[in-house]
């Protein structure tokens, strides 16, 4: 026999997907021009708030080439409903939202009227001759302006301007505070920003012939929600509606909602019997998608003597923009509740409130709170050390969970699985050569620079929780995937799963878990097929909350484990032994010095014609997995930064990220997701801010004001792992697509005080040049 | 609207379009010619993901019109390798983990390759430069920094022995 093919699991193998990505042959929704296609250009409002009086399309109608131009009253009248908001929290203002503005529009950017020509050139010239009769409104353009008593309410019938509240924790006991050593009351801001997937929004839908049943490309997060949650605003049931997500140019959460677009290219395709093909530009992106983080926090900590953190109280006053996207106020929610991040505090009480502006809807980024709420409290951390003159890394030592308290449940009612996050702490000291950093400040020093250094500890849940919590806390989906491997008479196996892939590599991390259990080559004998509605398992939230490789991983885990076991017992029959004695490898099945071909035994299976006796035909397994809780992974970053004083430009010269993610699958995949989400969160901390003036006309329409980091800004980053595998996860995987993304932030701010020293300006972000410009001058008593 | 009737060649290819004078080349490219491996991400000129090259030169496809290209030489991501292997490029991208989403993958690849074909020494910095037009949101490019020199490498023997 040949020699032993390692196990796949664990290895950097290349990735299935990138083939036919690297030759320009990926299937993106634009690339796909079904003949006789319609394509949908949205007419959006231009201001931020007022009534909207009339729209006359005539003029647009007119246009040679136009097929129709439609309203919100036009859609109802063949059938639409408003879409369901997705997770709803008790007394919430708004459970459902309308497709197109009626009678008043709240943003710029919010889609009026949707026009349907042969091409989409056509289609923009028509929207030109969409005549909108609007009367204007004062805007509210931020959180704290619009709880002010005076302020213009957005929807009339509303007590306030309140969308919805959720307080994480119990009431904290106001002694704590009262006789506390030391307290410390903060505010906290963070900016607004756009998940900015290089592939907009896309959907292509097509009229099936000879039935009224619609197929739509879409480029989401999830194929099945999407396919429910579009169907019932289209007042169809499910089975009319099958969604496959092709391959998805980035998602980062924007994709985890369904969009009014969504629905409405599906519902025309539907009612014309024709290809619809809505195409979002990236002004549209960036002004009538979603944004997302803006937030603003006032919280009190409590500690003893000792730097020992005793209670943390406050509010969250979240930004949702003109109404919620489909998951509510659920960012918000889970800010709140991990405010308290890896840190043992008994006493937790936070209000979260998402409150509407007339600003684009709040939606998911990656993170999902995360940030909003790691920002804040590793902020208080080494604000607490500099009260106590203490090293920031002390504090955090003092106050972390221990190895030992695991599973440990939070105030906030969260249970962090394992890890150890002190050893991660210690890995990043040394990795950092935190000790021998005043050495180096006294060299930058000389060139005339500001050198500092800053860490941030964290703890991210991920893979969402189980399904029953789930339907406590008001979504409208569980957390279980489905898994189905079909193998064919040559031996080979095809992995059926419901999610998609939006660079994750999922299609590479399935085919490496089974492939260990099956015996097979990963890379030859496996495909995947993924994010189907229909010709899928059903995935209940597809690739959000990094749990693909965590609960989709486990369900192919458990479907090729009931493979494998059948596979066991017709080779069992075949070398007359034991079926616990036969093991799957090198693509053989091997038992007492003997072997048969995986594929000898699939034929078996397939055609019947050799079967032991009591070994039923077919060579078809599927499993379904819901776990008992999320995962938590952690850990810690240190970023040592330069400033230029005569400029206020930040230079990150050294950044180092230890990470316990669990069991690896693939350790190129965890590290390529892990810089990802930390190059995007230096985006966010230096660069990226989505602005709007007074009037809410938003000012960074485009790619030239919304700066995403290049190759210049972005330096190399240095990662280390620490393994704790999840010990309730089969496979022990922990989640890797979001907990990059919460450290950056915190960490460059921390780095920016251990610089200039001290100065309100470092807890609001982000720190563009000027602002860090204004903070060395605060910090030298100038201006 | 006048249309005009234009040839473009396209990868070795002439590709013959009446269109609109606005027609955009990456309209062209992706619609007319059919080669929907070049994406468009912003339509602006800053995002790099439908870039192209032109007679050799890397250059927007989103800021061209079809008409300026006419009787041109267009080089797009399926020409990037004449033969069924991949350009050293394409398989040091596949080595180094050097994309995710793949949406931006082809303007990456078309930016690269002039770079390394006109560049004195392949360096960190001159790579990072050399992308400091092309926006990637998914790698942090740290990835694709890795992939260009394993490429480099691979390639300079080669280019040592033509010598």
């Amino acid at each position: 026999m040949s020699a032993h093919r390692d196990r796949a699991v664990g290895r950097s193998i290349a990735r299935l997907e990138d083939p036919r990505l690297l030759r320009g042959e990926g299937n993106f929704v634009a690339d796909q021009n079904p003949t006789g296609t319609l394509h949908a250009h949205f007419v959006r409002g231009p201001i931020a708030h007022g009534n909207l009086v009339n729209v006359n399309c005539e003029r647009a109608i007119a246009l040679p080439g136009v097929h129709a131009v439609l309203t919100v009253s036009d859609l109802a009248q063949i059938g639409a409903i408003p879409l369901k908001v997705g997770w709803n929290h008790p007394d919430q203002q708004i459970t459902e939202t309308e497709l197109l503005a009626s009678d008043r529009v709240r943003w710029v950017g919010q889609a009026i009227a949707v026009v349907l020509a042969d091409s989409l050139y056509i289609a923009e010239d028509a929207g030109e001759l969409v005549e909108l009769e609007l009367e204007p409104l004062p805007a509210i353009t931020s959180a704290s302006a619009a709880i002010d008593p005076d302020a213009t309410k957005l929807y009339p019938d509303w007590p306030d301007n309140v969308l919805a509240e959720y307080t994480a924790g119990d009431v904290a006991n106001p002694g704590l505070f009262a006789e506390a050593a030391i307290t410390l009351h903060e505010q906290f801001s963070i900016q607004r920003l756009a998940a900015s997937p290089l592939e907009g929004r896309a959907a292509l839908a097509v009229a099936q012939p000879g039935s009224d049943r619609v197929t739509a490309w879409i480029s989401t997060q999830a194929a099945h929600h999407a396919s429910e949650v579009i169907a019932e605003a289209c007042g169809w049931p499910t089975s009319r509606l099958r969604v496959i997500t092709p391959d998805v140019g980035g998602g980062f959460g924007l994709k985890e909602a369904v969009f009014a677009e969504d629905v409405i290219t599906c519902l025309l395709a539907g009612h014309f019997g024709r290809p619809v093909k809505w195409i979002e530009d990236r002004r549209e992106n960036l002004i009538g998608s979603a944004h997302c983080r803006q937030c603003e926090w006032d919280i009190e900590l409590a500690a003893d003597q000792d730097g020992r953190i005793l209670a943390l109280r406050g509010d969250l006053l979240y930004d949702m923009g003109g109404e919620p996207t489909g998951v509510g106020i659920g960012f918000a929610r889970v800010a709140a509740e991990m405010l308290g991040g890896p840190y043992r505090i008994e006493s937790v009480e936070v209000k979260a409130r998402g409150v509407v502006t007339n600003k684009t809807p709040a939606g998911a980024y990656r993170g999902y709170g995360g940030p909003e709420a790691a920002f804040a409290i590793e902020r208080l951390i080494d604000l607490l050390a500099l009260r106590l003159n203490l090293p920031p890394h002390e504090v955090r030592r003092r106050n972390f969970v221990q190895p030992d308290q695991f599973p440990y449940s939070s105030a906030s009612g969260m249970v962090y699985d394992s890890g150890n996050y002190e050893e991660a702490l210690d890995l990043a000291l040394a990795r950092s050569d935190f000790a021998g950093f005043e050495r180096r400040r006294e060299e930058a020093q000389k060139l005339g620079l500001l050198r500092g250094i800053g860490m941030a500890s964290f703890v991210k849940p991920s893979g969402l929780t189980n399904s029953r919590i789930m339907a406590g806390a008001g979504t409208d989906h569980g957390n279980s995937e489905t898994v189905t491997i079909r193998m064919t008479a040559d031996g080979a196996a095809t992995v059926l799963s419901g999610v998609s892939s939006q660079g994750q590599g999922h299609e590479t991390i399935l085919a490496q878990v089974c492939a260990d259990v099956l015996g097979l080559d990963p890379e030859r004998e496996i495909s995947v097929l993924l994010g189907d509605s229909q010709m899928t398992p059903y995935s209940s939230a597809g690739a959000i909350n990094s749990r693909v490789a965590i609960i989709a991983g486990a369900a192919a885990r458990l479907a090729a484990e009931e493979l494998r076991a059948k596979l066991q017992l017709i080779a069992a029959g075949f070398m007359d032994v034991a079926p616990t004695a036969v093991v799957l490898a090198d693509s053989q099945a091997v038992a007492g010095g003997k072997s048969v071909p995986i594929a000898q035994l699939a034929k078996a299976a397939l055609t019947g014609f050799e079967l032991p006796d009591g070994v039923e035909p077919g060579l078809e397994q599927s499993a379904t997995y819901d776990p008992p809780n999320g995962t938590f992974p952690y850990g810690t970053h240190v970023a040592e930064i330069e400033i230029e004083p005569g400029s206020g430009a930040i230079e990150i010269v050294r950044y180092i990220a230890v990470n316990d993610s669990g069991i690896l699958l693939n350790p190129a995949i965890v590290n390529g997701q892990l810089i990802g989400a930390i190059a995007q969160g230096i985006g966010g901390a230096l660069l990226e801010e989505i602005a709007y003036d007074s009037n809410g006309q938003i000012q960074t329409a485009s790619l030239m004001d919304y700066l995403l980091p290049t190759a210049c800004e972005i330096p190399r980053i240095e990662i280390e792992h620490l393994c704790t595998p999840a010990p309730h996860i089969p496979g022990g995987v922990k989640g890797v697509g979001e907990s990059g993304i919460l450290a950056p932030a915190p960490a460059i701010a921390n780095a920016l005080a251990n610089a200039l020293g001290p100065v309100e300006a470092q807890n609001h972000l982000p720190f563009s040049p000027p602002v860090v410009w204004e903070m060395i001058r605060a910090a030298d008593g100038i201006g | 609207m006048t249309l005009s009737t234009i040839t473009i060649d396209i990868n070795d290819q002439a590709y013959r379009a009446e269109v609109e004078p606005r027609r955009l080349l990456s309209d062209f490219i992706r619609e007319d010619a059919g080669l929907t491996g070049t994406h468009v991400g912003c339509e602006h000129g800053v995002c790099g993901a439908c870039t192209v090259q032109l007679d050799g030169a890397p250059v927007r496809s989103c800021l061209m019109l079809a008409i300026q290209a006419e009787g041109r030489s267009v080089r797009t991501v399926e020409g990037l390798s004449d033969s069924p292997e991949f350009h050293p490029l394409q398989k040091a991208f596949l080595d180094a983990h050097g994309l995710q989403c793949g949406y931006c993958t082809p303007g990456f690849l078309m930016s690269l390759e002039p770079y390394m074909r006109d560049a004195d020494e392949i360096s960190e910095q001159g790579i990072r430069e050399a992308i400091a037009g092309n926006i990637c949101r998914c790698t942090g490019y740290q990835s694709i920094v890795d992939a260009v020199q394993i490429a480099a490498n691979e390639m300079r023997p080669q280019e040592d022995a033509e010598r």
